[in-house]
């Protein structure tokens, strides 16, 4: 292989960088961001080595430190411009990040929506329980948020007693 | 020059290094829950520091396992994809199968009911009835009589559910802050 420059190097590794992030974020985009909220211990080990199976895919194991200062430069440059896009354009934000979904409406559980969410009924028991409900029926809205918490909305009070 | 830098940064290895990579990334990842699954501790809210550095040291053990030495962009990002991919599935796996969910991430445990504590659940889970009252008293409720259920999640909370809902607890987890 020919020498190069430093420069050239840097420029290789500051794009390389870039792309394993973007595609990282197209792959949790795809495959369940969303269970944020939720993370058990197995979903962190799965971050984890995410993170190390990039790592090469960066640095080519290379160790110098101009290559690391460029793809740590190159990963906050593209979240800063992220940011900055999604200011600027909220709707591309909603695409990207997915819109909140709705669980339980008026008492009654979407099972579509769990479904295809993969929200399991002890995840779904469990929120309505820690909003202090016992059953999905005193619910009047249960939403999945983007950041994956689920919300509860309690119908009123004398409904529930009744419930 | 243009054609050597676009070589570098979109490199591949070369005949089927990529479907050794994928294969080598699915058996670490099944690996990986089976070993998680044998050490006991299943969800992140039971989770003290050591455990965290653990998981860290985990997967950086098993990063030549995945990759070997190959440096290439699309060897890391298809390690990447099919632990995603393999993750993806047995979530949704859990939320199919209820006996799958039980035997990795266990089920929550009803610890009093209608104003009573249940001793045998409490002494199986090692929780206090000290600790189901500091529950309570999180909660703003002073006396079991108040508390329809209480039950320790999976999570390891205890979560509360009052005779007369006034307390509307949410999850808490927030949105981090955006720039300017």
């Amino acid at each position: 292989m020919a020498q190069h420059s430093l420069l050239f190097d840097c420029s290789v590794f500051f794009a390389r960088s870039a792309m394993v992030a973007l595609c990282v974020l197209i792959g949790f985009r795809l495959f369940g961001k969303r269970q944020l909220g939720q993370m058990n211990i197995y979903d962190l080990a799965m971050i984890m080595a995410v993170a190390n199976a990039v790592q090469n895919a960066m640095t080519a194991g290379r160790g110098e430190l101009a290559i690391g200062l460029a793809c740590v430069g190159s990963l906050l440059t593209v979240g800063r411009i992220l940011t900055t896009v999604f200011l600027h354009y909220p709707k591309l934000e909603s695409q990207l990040l997915g819109t909140p979904t709705l669980l339980i409406e008026n008492g009654r559980v979407i099972r579509t929506n769990i479904r295809r969410e993969g929200i399991t009924e002890q995840q779904l028991l469990t929120a309505l329980r820690e909003h202090g409900l016992e059953t999905p029926a005193q619910a009047r809205l249960g939403i999945l948020e983007v950041d994956g918490s689920l919300s509860v909305v309690p119908k009123d009070l004398d409904q529930k007693s009744r419930a | 020059m243009l054609e050597d830098w676009l070589g570098q940064v979109f490199s591949y290895p070369g005949g089927d290094g990529l479907l050794i990579i994928a294969g080598k990334t699915a058996v670490i990842y099944l690996f990986l829950v089976a070993g998680l699954r044998l050490f006991g501790k299943r969800e992140l809210g039971q989770m003290n520091i050591y455990d965290l550095v653990l998981i860290i040291v985990l997967a950086n053990s098993v990063q030549n396992a995945m990759v070997g030495n190959d440096t290439t962009l699309a060897g890391g990002i298809v390690a990447a994809f099919t632990l995603l991919l393999l993750n993806r599935i047995t979530t949704l796996a859990m939320a199919r199968w209820s006996s799958m969910e039980r035997y990795l991430v266990g089920q929550a445990t009803l610890l009093s009911s209608e104003g009573k504590l249940l001793p045998e659940n409490l002494k199986r889970e090692g929780i206090t009835p000290e600790q189901v009252m500091a529950a309570l008293r999180e909660h703003g409720l002073e006396r079991l009589d108040q508390v329809r259920i209480a039950v320790l999640e999976v999570d390891g909370t205890i979560s509360v559910v009052p005779y007369e809902a006034t307390i509307h607890r949410s999850r808490r987890h927030y949105r981090a802050l955006r720039l300017p």
